[in-house]
């Protein structure tokens, strides 16, 4: 094997010593603190990984454990997540995920968007309940999840076990 | 020339009127009933009722044959979605939005929408084109 830009030979040798993989946990922020990303949330605090989570109305955040929001593994965020600036205060310029969570298809959709492209995010994953946009928005390069063809796709393992 | 007109408040309505009395087709979607009576009233029958973040509204309104795709919805996501959906989806020639938060302008335009109208730097511009004269003091 040769270097591409030195053109000499590279050291092919194995590492001396190989590190065991340690989970590097990850910064995340959720945009919606309903159901999903408070329960999301939860989950993702307990293996390890830092959440920031943004919602309009301070009465969802209700819905956090206090011993989380207290140890400051989740953080909860008041602002918008449709606004560029309220998602740089959650500090999603430094997150390695980006999940759009509420109830408003369209709302997640631009706030995803803003997420992507704006703020240049490496994995924005977004909550899409249209069967139809999440066709369009996945081929516009989105990574969209649809609680409907979720739910299909696990009756379907179910009913087949 | 045919142009789909998404929502039939102050700003669809007075466009749908401008592009009528121009002889330009015209079709709108709205889903407020008072403004469906209105519109109907003024124009007959060109409204298609329903949500225009809906594709089969937007298909039902016949945006595939469409030259033009007016969004004039209060909100910016709603106004997004539909250009994307009229775009990538029916191929639309040409569209046009609002846009009510002034930092979204970039992202508009980012994402396909062709002409973009900044509702508030409007209004901030033609507030300090009036005043401005106030600002010189007299020699």
């Amino acid at each position: 094997m040769t270097n591409a830009e030195t053109g000499k030979e590279t050291d092919n040798k194995p590492m001396a010593r190989v590190k065991t993989p340690i989970y590097r946990s990850k910064r995340m922020v959720i945009f919606g603190c309903g159901i999903v990303g408070a329960g999301l949330a939860v989950k993702l605090s307990e293996a390890g990984n830092l959440i920031k989570i943004i919602d309009d109305n301070s009465e969802a955040f209700k819905k956090l454990p206090v011993k989380r929001v207290e140890a400051t593994s989740i953080v909860p965020i008041l602002g918008d997540g449709t606004k560029e600036n309220d998602l740089r205060k959650a500090s999603a310029h430094e997150c390695d995920v980006f999940l759009a969570l509420t109830e408003n298809t369209t709302v997640n959709l631009i706030s995803a968007q803003i997420a992507m492209y704006n703020i240049r995010v490496p994995r924005v994953l977004c909550l899409v309940a249209d069967e139809k946009l999440c066709d369009i928005y996945s081929e516009l390069g989105l990574e969209v999840i649809s609680p409907d063809s979720l739910l299909v796709s696990n009756l379907y393992d179910r009913a087949n076990e | 020339m045919y142009t789909v007109i998404l929502g039939a408040g102050t700003v669809g309505y007075k466009i749908a009127s401008w592009l009528n009395s121009s002889g330009v087709e015209i079709t709108i979607i709205e889903k407020d009933p008072v403004r469906i009576q209105k519109t109907q009233d003024a124009f007959g029958s060109v409204v298609v009722v329903g949500d225009g973040t809906d594709v089969d509204i937007l298909d039902e309104a016949g945006v595939k044959r469409a030259d033009l795709f007016a969004a004039t919805l209060g909100y910016d996501d709603q106004n997004l979605v539909a250009c994307q959906i009229a775009k990538h989806k029916f191929r639309v020639n040409k569209t046009i939005s609002l846009v009510h938060q002034p930092e979204n302008e970039e992202l508009f335009s980012t994402l396909g929408v062709d002409f973009i109208v900044n509702v508030n730097d409007l209004i901030i511009n033609d507030m300090e084109s009036k005043t401005a004269a106030m600002l010189v003091e007299e020699v």
